[in-house]
């Protein structure tokens, strides 16, 4: 890790540490954010999960100092966004969606690079201890360029420290990325949260939100719509679940079978929530028999945040 | 001071590391002055916008050549290096940073300013060295200090390039728009009595072409041509300008 030349003022667990009140924003005519609320407290793992376009990224840049709100109060470490950002940049660490890393210079000249520019300037011992951290030290002097896209995501993430940051903020740290790169990056964030340091992600994939955030906010058309725990956000739905199989039927009969919410295809796979899901099942399966359909895989899945998702808005997050 | 002199070598190793940077600063400069210097050797030619003077051809293209570089390296150069860091999203982080702004910009332009200047002393070298041109020292000084103006002059050139075009291509593009009627109408290289006489009237008054009225003399005969202060003035504009609506218009993130 990097030692701080003047080590910034720490924050006691459970304090406030971003304070969103009222925020919009516009870009020309376009309203992308649209009056959120949010409150995170030192300590937490935060998540904004929504599909592309929903209003995260815009949200983060408000924090980062990259864009100024239209509507709306933002303070970070009780500190006005538009006043005093560069405290507030000195006390966070930012991934952004694209790595976005000077090509030619090698990891430990970017470490030296990016240090340098919050006044601060790790020894080469200090710069390869924090490589070694993400499963870098042997890519030291590798150029950047030659990264895979998960060396890169994970050297994104060694950046975001180089200030030895209070707020860590992550903008899809794992899109694009194999799901044994992703779960990498997974365990990377859970030993930040164990140092202690908020964590603020944006993701669209359902199962990353439910494995690294203690709180999650589902954004959608620049608004949040809820705003909990995954759990508390799952259980909401009371005993909704989800009826899955693998037959060839017409939507608008398996709608009406008990207890049936809804009906989709999402490739070959029919999905049907329910509120009865056993009902639903059994109901699905004589259906099909009657019209001499093959019927295979049938299962429930319990419900996730996807589903919640789906209560909320009409639509699945990939749509 | 520590900040800015990371910030500085990092910078300067990234123009070290860059073949296509060295190539255009150092080597395309050098080459054409030992090509041209050897084909004209012995030639006289008139030369200057603002007065009719007879120098050595060597002489007269070493000055076309110096004006050239900093003209290429701070239009067709900078211009879609500068973009190329807002498309890949690299300007967008360092404003993450509490640096400062113009810390980043100054540290790249200094960079710009020493690699463009080894480029023309490079020039001079080998004009001295192998066609035996003359430097007039009184008056060198201050042709150093046009280089840097010159340097100045045209990356704020590039500069608004980048401020205006969105895309690496389209500021590709629009430099060689630029740059190109700046180099032949700027009598760099053919002498401005070949000019038609519309077309002289303004091309005395294009930006390589000042620069180059001023700095010719400055360098081989220990003065600065007929009009040195009515020509300053009219390079102060052109930065002055290229500035204020860079300064109106760059903008740091792609949205």
């Amino acid at each position: 890790m990097v030692i701080a030349a003047t080590a910034p003022p720490r924050t006691a667990i459970g304090t406030p540490i971003v304070a969103i009140r009222g925020l919009r924003v516009n870009y020309g005519t376009v309203e992308a954010v649209r009056g959120i609320d949010l409150a995170i407290a030192h300590g937490e793992t935060f998540g904004l999960l929504g599909p592309n376009g929903a209003g995260k990224t815009t949200t983060l840049a408000c924090l980062e100092g990259l864009k100024s709100p239209s509507a709306g109060t933002v303070t970070v470490f009780g500190e006005d966004v538009t006043h005093n950002m560069a405290a507030i940049k000195a006390r966070i660490g930012v991934s952004l969606q694209s790595t976005a890393l000077f090509p030619t210079l090698t990891l430990v000249e970017l470490l030296t690079f990016y240090a340098a520019m919050y006044d601060r300037y790790p020894t080469r011992q200090q710069a390869h201890a924090l490589l070694d951290r993400f499963e870098l030290g042997e890519k030291a002097n590798v150029r950047a360029r030659e990264l895979s896209g998960g060396q890169q995501q994970r050297f994104a993430l060694a950046l975001a420290l180089v200030n030895d940051p209070e707020l860590v903020i992550l903008d899809e740290p794992t899109t694009g990325l194999d799901p044994q790169a992703r779960r990498n990056i997974w365990n990377l964030i859970t030993d930040l949260r164990t140092e202690g340091r908020t964590i603020l992600l944006t993701t669209h994939y359902m199962e990353e939100a439910e494995a690294l955030c203690g709180r999650v906010g589902i954004i959608d058309q620049g608004r949040i719509l809820a705003l909990d725990s995954p759990r508390a956000l799952v259980k909401s739905l009371g005993d909704r679940a989800t009826v899955l199989a693998t037959v060839e039927l017409p939507l608008d009969a398996v709608r009406y079978l008990p207890a049936a919410l809804d009906a989709r295809y999402i490739g070959e796979r029919l999905e049907i929530p329910s509120d009865d899901a056993a009902a639903t099942s059994a109901a699905l399966q004589q259906l099909a028999q009657e019209r001499g359909r093959s019927i295979r895989d049938v299962t429930i899945r319990q419900p996730n945040l996807e589903d919640v998702f789906i209560a909320l808005t009409g639509r699945t997050i990939r749509s | 001071m520590k900040r800015f002199l990371t910030l500085f070598v990092m910078d300067a190793r990234m123009v070290l590391r860059s073949r296509q940077a060295i190539g255009w600063t150092v080597a395309f400069p050098v080459l054409m002055m030992l090509f041209w210097g050897y084909i004209g050797r012995g030639a006289m030619v008139q030369a200057t916008f603002g007065s009719v003077t007879t120098i050595s051809f060597a002489g007269f293209f070493m000055g076309g050549m110096i004006v050239l570089t900093t003209l290429s390296q701070g239009i067709q150069g900078y211009a879609p290096v500068m973009v190329s860091l807002r498309e890949q999203g690299i300007l967008r982080r360092v404003r993450c940073t509490p640096l400062p702004t113009w810390m980043f910009l100054v540290s790249r332009l200094l960079v710009e300013v020493v690699s463009t200047l080894i480029g023309c002393l490079a020039i001079i070298i080998v004009a001295m060295a192998l066609f035996g041109v003359r430097l007039s020292w009184r008056t060198v000084p201050a042709a150093l200090g046009l280089m840097l103006l010159s340097i100045a002059l045209f990356t704020s050139f590039g500069q608004l390039i980048a401020a205006l075009a969105r895309k690496q291509e389209t500021a590709r593009a629009m430099a060689q728009v630029l740059a190109f009627p700046l180099m032949f109408v700027g009598g760099l290289f053919l002498q401005p009595d070949l000019f038609p006489k519309p077309l002289a009237t303004v091309a005395q008054w294009t930006p390589a072409a000042v620069v180059g009225d001023l700095l010719r003399p400055a360098l081989i005969q220990g003065n600065f041509g007929t009009r040195p202060a009515l020509n300053l003035l009219v390079l102060v504009g052109y930065l002055v300008a290229a500035l204020a609506i860079s300064t109106r218009f760059f903008k740091w993130d792609e949205v």
